[in-house]
């Protein structure tokens, strides 16, 4: 886990990737040292110059010297966010959280449905350097064609593999990221020692993952969730994750997550 | 050098008028990766019973127009657990900062319960203060709010003053008619002193959903949005009980929020929902009310109660940027 600090730092760009999904970039404090999986907090500098509360975001990428953030226009803050003018200043706290932990493998599966795609550049970056062998692969669904990030243009090295699909059918296999998972893979065998599986979307999709994932027998997946949070880092006390076996009842998504075992919360 | 910052509210001498308001501070130990706990004129605790708490379901918490509504249910590791676990650790941290701690029951009888557990562990637990967070639902009586029955409020702040030697702050609720009534109620009860004000109900509703966005349907405003409610029932306190301590709370984001509080006749502020945003909005404030008072050769304690005053002139601005 991180400990996090306060940044106040200027908007360096903004770019648009597909409809209503864009990148934030600020250039990196040298002191800021984050791994894929940490979160920030962000919200306005000045009080009263944007939504009251900050809004977790996961770190999208590390390069040139910048912080990479891929944000979705969902809600009020994320759609303030992409209006806001180049050196605009912007709170960041972080990086929070607990980070992806990848084990050695020769196969790193990601699973990526929506705006779920965030932490994934990074996590592939880190994992080429760490494991040069090994083979990246991104399932990455989307609801239809125009939501679909163009992303073997910015970034072809990172995955030796990329599987799209649109709940409509307009592109890729047509169906939910999980059940282009369970025609593809699992028929050939997801218990497979050799790969490690990483999630990240919304709850619907996670949950049928968790599901299959544990049908098939597969242990040590890493999920990043989601969830409302106010501070993130452990005193709001919003964000809740039901943990399976019940004692406690909950456990933090900010302190404990956001990264967990999927066989861990009580889906 | 004057000591421009330091306070006194009732029994409490701090070093300086900035706390942390229970619920946005966990047990005190929360904030230490961003600075010192011994910055404080002191801190809240979170809400402790006697028995650990789980707390509401999902969604706990939803923005609003400058602020938020939250609806956590009273989580809370217990007040065995605390003494365990936390107390050791903030004691060794905090400095001069005061520790308060804020205690709940789910009936008069269980705050008598919980105000003798601290009295029992005092000499472990080192408190400064208690202060009695009368807004949870009276679960015997069916859910009625304690701090807005007057009958129950009494009775909750008499078992707590009778348990207890401590100093007894009464954190009120402003979802009352007229606060006043039940400031005077806690000092005829014996009561050091007050704080306010508790958060507002207020409820969001998911349009597309049509159903409210928070797990249990209601919960407590809080954030910038409030301040002139707190601002407000302060100044009719300190107006109509002139020597009744009073801990200001309610939407404090900056300094100048702070000093409102002040001026309306706070003795020193809790700062709340603005660090769960801005982590280091305490640090900022302090800094930001040194600075003023330098800048005009004055104290906080020489500001409190001022705009009160109307026979006095009201003072040329001085820029202090």
């Amino acid at each position: 886990m991180s400990r996090g600090a306060v940044w106040t730092l200027p908007l360096a760009g903004v770019e648009d990737v597909a409809a209503g999904t864009y990148w934030l970039r600020f250039e990196r404090p040298a002191a800021v040292r984050c791994d894929p999986g940490h979160f920030f907090m962000l919200s306005a500098a000045a009080q009263g110059g944007g939504p009251f509360l900050g809004r977790p975001l996961s770190i999208g990428d590390v390069r040139d010297g910048a912080l990479w953030f891929l944000v979705r226009a969902l809600g009020r803050a994320t759609a303030w966010l992409r209006t806001l003018p180049v050196g605009t200043p912007l709170r960041l706290v972080g990086p929070l959280g607990r980070p992806f932990d990848p084990p050695s493998r020769s196969v790193h599966r990601m699973v990526a449905g929506g705006i779920g795609l965030a932490p994934f550049f990074y996590l592939a970056r880190r994992l080429r350097e760490a494991q040069p062998g090994s083979r990246i692969e991104l399932f990455y669904g989307e609801r239809s064609a125009e939501a679909h990030a163009p992303l073997a243009a910015w970034e072809p090295a990172l995955f030796d593999r990329i599987e799209r699909s649109t709940d409509d059918g307009s592109l890729g296999v047509a169906g939910t990221v999980v059940d282009v998972l369970a025609d593809r893979v699992a028929a050939r065998g997801s218990t497979d020692d050799a790969v490690a599986w990483y999630g990240c979307g919304p709850e619907p999709m996670l949950r049928a993952l968790a599901r299959r994932l544990e049908a098939a027998g597969v242990e040590g997946a890493q999920f990043s969730l989601e969830e409302r949070m106010a501070c993130g880092f452990g005193v709001c006390q919003a964000c809740i994750v039901p943990n399976r076996g019940g004692r406690p009842r909950y456990r933090l998504l900010c302190v404990d997550g956001p990264v967990m075992d999927p066989r861990q919360v009580a889906w | 050098m004057v000591d421009r910052l330091a306070t006194t509210c009732g029994p409490l001498e701090l070093a300086n008028p900035v706390l942390a308001a229970s619920g946005t501070f966990g047990y005190g130990d929360s904030f230490e990766r961003f600075w010192p706990l011994s910055t404080l004129g002191g801190f809240v605790t979170k809400t402790l019973f006697v028995a650990p708490r789980d707390g509401n379901p999902a969604p706990r918490i939803a923005e609003t127009g400058a602020g938020m509504l939250n609806s956590i249910g009273l989580a809370n590791v217990g007040w065995d657990a605390f003494v365990r676990e936390k107390a050791p650790r903030v004691n060794a941290l905090r400095g001069s900062a005061r520790l308060i701690v804020n205690i709940a029951g789910n009936s008069p009888e269980e705050f008598g319960a919980i105000a003798a557990r601290v009295e029992a562990d005092r000499a472990s637990v080192g408190g400064d203060a208690v202060e009695v967070n009368v807004s949870c639902p009276n679960v015997k009586e069916g859910g009625t709010n304690i701090g807005c029955d007057p009958r129950q409020f009494r009775d909750a702040v008499r078992r707590v003053r009778a348990a207890t030697t401590l100093p007894v702050f009464v954190k009120l609720s402003p979802n009352v008619a007229d606060v006043v009534p039940f400031a005077r109620a806690a000092a005829d009860e014996g009561a050091d002193g007050v704080s306010l004000i508790n958060t507002l109900y207020g409820m969001q509703i998911d349009t597309d959903r049509r159903r409210p966005v928070l797990g249990t349907g209601s919960g407590g405003l809080s954030g910038p949005a409030i301040l002139p409610v707190g601002v407000h029932w302060v100044f009719k306190v300190r107006a109509a009980l002139p020597e009744l301590p009073i801990l200001g709370i309610g939407g404090i984001a900056t300094w100048k929020d702070a000093l409102q509080y002040l001026m309306a006749g706070a003795q020193a502020v809790q700062v709340g929902s603005a660090s769960f945003v801005n982590p280091d909005a305490c640090p900022e404030i302090l800094a930001g009310l040194e600075r003023w008072c330098r800048a005009r050769e004055t104290t906080i304690r020489a500001v409190i109660g001022t705009a009160h005053r109307a026979d006095e002139r009201a003072e040329e601005p001085v820029w202090t940027g």
